[in-house]
């Protein structure tokens, strides 16, 4: 037997996963994780037709599969349905492009004052909503050409291979920059991955051709790094989750290739999990300079939440002096990366962040922060409270560090 | 307290682990509750019937009973989640069934539907709302009451409350929505009052908000104007989830760091001592150290094979392991809750014995 029927089989339908789902919260129209995953891939199995229009609402923020006592791999069963589910017309073209932010990125950044300016403009995000199906309400992000620069080795320094992601290459090198340098101050010397996509967004928008080629790429990229003794580290916790995660099924055709993703998937480190690493051996360099007084309202991602390494950045900034920060405890933010800039789920994905906003404004911080890029727009969207990655208030309290 | 550790790990989060992490971190150690979900004490009414346990079967005659249960009251009061009764009380109380089950603990609102307080009782049903039948429920409680010799009149209402047409309700979704929208909570008012005429009891599925504390219920019965029980349904049961959100928030109060979602892999031993818990975690798996750790994961854990058998609380082989629940043993389904406290209580304080000391070391 697979180990897959095992895990099925283990659904005595308690609904745990029911009541961690962020869409069911706010949209009871939606038949939620347990119907969609288990359920319908019993049906799927004995070959019966179901309706599978909602799979396409399902967030991919696992919530379902970490509040599932049994083991039971819920999101997954869920994004099969969603690869599976026949799209058509403009849904089709554009899930393929937001499945894509890799391509979109390595073109926008080429062209960054033009393609920003046109994303900018109201009739291209009227038009942008009536044929491609993305919500005019929402600004895109803008494009950055600037290229996130490594950092040289030092003797005697460790390796670290950072993959920095779509968003934070494309949109945010700001960020990037900061995280190279958080390394270089705490003992690495640190390379750049290629610009390949984690895979993620294919994830989400069920395009698992596409999945399949970013981990086969990415795996036979940074194997060599991780087999020399680096580390691979991310500041993007959706990256992060899709790197450690297990694709032995996409990769059953290439065994060596499937080993060789468990090591990647073993040598790599969310940011903060390695820094907190440091900081707990009393590694860390903890050489900060004139305190900034600092409120912060801090949100956990779902997936930081999905990678069960706690709350790294917590526990680090409050190892800073004048920093002062607390968890909004407000479950998702609803943006699941290009789930809100559909024209269909914008509203959807507001309401679930309803709780969040107001927890955030509640605490009345001086600046909000996650390390995930999309909950950064959503926090920033839904509050209007100036939202940053945590490194770069943890790179502002060293010496060389500039204020944000 | 080591870096990255902490004196007591407890393993489980049903009403055992919960309970141990608790009175772990009332005698002042730092606690670490790992879990891979909700226990089973989600899925339930959350009764405990201490009638018939006998503790000198299970070796437990050192633990004082009276002690154990008055931390538990004392736990889920000011966790916002009252429990009435206590040792030497007993009371009956509906199921969901129809019929009465007898009860030594049970939540404020459920306690209070012992039917020997009323005269006359109302069983309101949700229109569209699949599981509770109001009609099959009073005739039945009619009927049990009076199996009871007691004249108790139970008669059955539906009330409608607005949503969407498109899909059958569930106690979730109602629940939920009473817990972020206001005017739905107002509506849900408005609809029961006129059930109520001359009733001094309403009985309701389980609905009232998976987030809602003592407060919340107190004020919510006042604006219906009359006593409200709530029964457990179907999983998920509101009533149950939301005692379970209460403890968990209370713990986090306490200083006790809840880390769930993810199996504990192994036990790592280093002779007779368990230094640390492996939990599997995507990528690799994580080591979290602890001092003493406490078993309250059931007799179905993977990482414990063969299982303990030791029903004094240390496990035989490890001397700062100490279990309690129901891997203790196999017992009467109407017990279990019972010996997850007495057991939870008395783990937790042993560990944490334990585990200040070590720490104090």
């Amino acid at each position: 037997m697979r180990d897959d029927d095992l895990k099925l089989d283990n659904c005595v339908k308690c609904s745990d996963c029911n009541t961690a789902c962020p869409v069911l919260k706010v949209y009871p129209d939606f038949s939620g994780p347990k119907a969609l995953g288990p359920d319908m891939e019993r049906f799927r199995r004995e070959g019966v037709p179901s309706d599978s229009r909602w799979v396409e609402y399902c967030l991919g923020c696992h919530r379902c599969d970490v509040a599932c006592p049994h083991g039971v791999n819920v999101s997954e069963l869920i994004a099969k349905g969603k690869a599976q589910h026949p799209k058509s017309g403009r849904t089709a073209l554009r899930d393929h492009w937001l499945a894509r932010p890799s391509t979109l990125g390595k073109l926008c950044s080429s062209i960054a004052p033009v393609a920003n300016a046109v994303l900018k403009l109201t009739p291209n995000r009227m038009l942008m909503s009536s044929f491609g199906e993305i919500t005019a309400e929402r600004k895109f992000p803008a494009y950055s050409s600037k290229a996130i620069r490594p950092a040289i080795a030092n003797h005697g320094s460790r390796a670290a291979l950072f993959f920095p992601g779509c968003y934070i290459r494309y949109n945010a090198p700001q960020v990037g920059q900061v995280v190279v340098k958080l390394l270089r101050l705490n003992g690495f010397s640190v390379n750049v991955a290629p610009d390949i996509c984690c895979g993620m967004p294919a994830l989400a928008n069920g395009d698992t051709a596409q999945l399949t080629d970013c981990v086969e790429r990415n795996v036979a990229d940074m194997v060599q790094a991780v087999d020399r003794g680096a580390v691979i580290v991310t500041a993007c916790t959706s990256c992060g989750y899709a790197l450690k995660g297990d694709y032995s099924h996409l990769l059953a055709k290439h065994p060596t290739l499937a080993e060789a993703a468990d090591r990647v998937s073993g040598a790599t480190y969310d940011l903060a999990e390695l820094l907190v690493e440091l900081q707990d051996a009393g590694k860390l360099n903890d050489e900060f300079v004139v305190p900034r007084r600092r409120r912060l309202a801090y949100h956990a991602p779902c997936h930081m939440k999905s990678q069960g390494i706690g709350r790294p950045w917590l526990k680090l900034l409050r190892a800073v002096p004048g920093i002062e920060i607390e968890e909004i405890k407000a479950d998702c933010c609803g943006m699941a990366g290009t789930y809100g800039f559909k024209n269909e789920k914008y509203g959807i994905s507001m309401d679930i962040g309803r709780d969040l906003f107001r927890g955030i404004l509640a605490f009345k911080p001086d600046l909000a922060v996650t390390e995930c890029g999309s909950c950064q727009m959503q926090i920033e969207h839904g509050t209007h409270v100036k939202t940053v990655h945590p490194a770069q208030i943890l790179y502002e309290a060293y010496k060389a560090g500039k204020p944000l | 307290m080591n870096a990255n550790g902490c004196d007591v790990l407890v393993i489980g989060e049903g009403l055992s682990g919960l309970t141990a992490a608790a009175s772990a971190a009332s005698h002042g150690a730092h606690v670490t509750l790992v879990s891979k979900g909700a226990g089973n004490f989600a899925l339930g009414s959350g009764c405990v019937d201490l009638e018939d346990v006998d503790q000198r079967t299970l070796g437990l005659e050192e633990i004082d009973e009276s002690e154990a249960v008055n931390f538990f009251l004392d736990l889920t009061a000011s966790a916002q989640c009252a429990y009435s009764g206590g040792i030497g009380e007993r009371t009956v109380v509906p199921t969901i069934l129809g019929t009465f089950q007898r009860t030594s603990l049970a939540p404020r609102t459920l306690w209070q539907a012992d039917p020997r307080n009323y005269k006359q009782v109302v069983v309101a049903g949700i229109a569209d709302l699949p599981g509770f039948d109001p009609n099959f429920l009073a005739e039945r409680l009619s009927f049990h009451a009076g199996q009871l010799a007691l004249d108790t009149l139970y008669r059955s209402a539906m009330v409608a409350l607005p949503h969407s047409p498109r899909h059958p309700l569930t106690a979730l979704e109602i629940a939920t929505h009473i817990d972020r929208d206001s005017s739905f909570r107002t509506a849900v008012v408005h609809a029961l009052r006129p059930v109520i005429e001359h009733a001094d009891l309403l009985i309701l599925p389980g609905i009232l908000g998976v987030k809602s504390d003592d407060a919340d219920l107190v004020c919510f019965e006042e604006e219906v104007g009359c006593a409200i029980c709530e029964l457990a349904t179907l999983p998920p049961a509101v009533p149950s989830l939301r005692l379970l959100n209460r403890l968990e928030l209370h713990l986090a109060q306490m200083g006790v760091e809840i880390f769930t979602g993810f199996p504990v892999g192994k036990l790592c031993t280093e002779g007779e001592q368990c230094v640390a818990v492996e939990l599997e975690t995507p990528g690799r798996p994580r080591r979290l150290k602890a001092d003493c750790v406490v078993l309250a994961c059931g007799r179905f854990a993977p990482f414990l094979e063969p299982p303990p058998a030791d029903f004094t609380g240390s496990t035989s082989s490890l001397s700062n392991v100490f279990a309690c629940g129901s891997l203790l043993g196999q017992f009467a389904p109407r017990q279990r809750n019972a010996i997850s406290i007495l057991t939870g209580y008395r783990a937790g304080m042993l560990a944490s014995r334990q585990g200040v000391q070590y720490a104090g070391r």
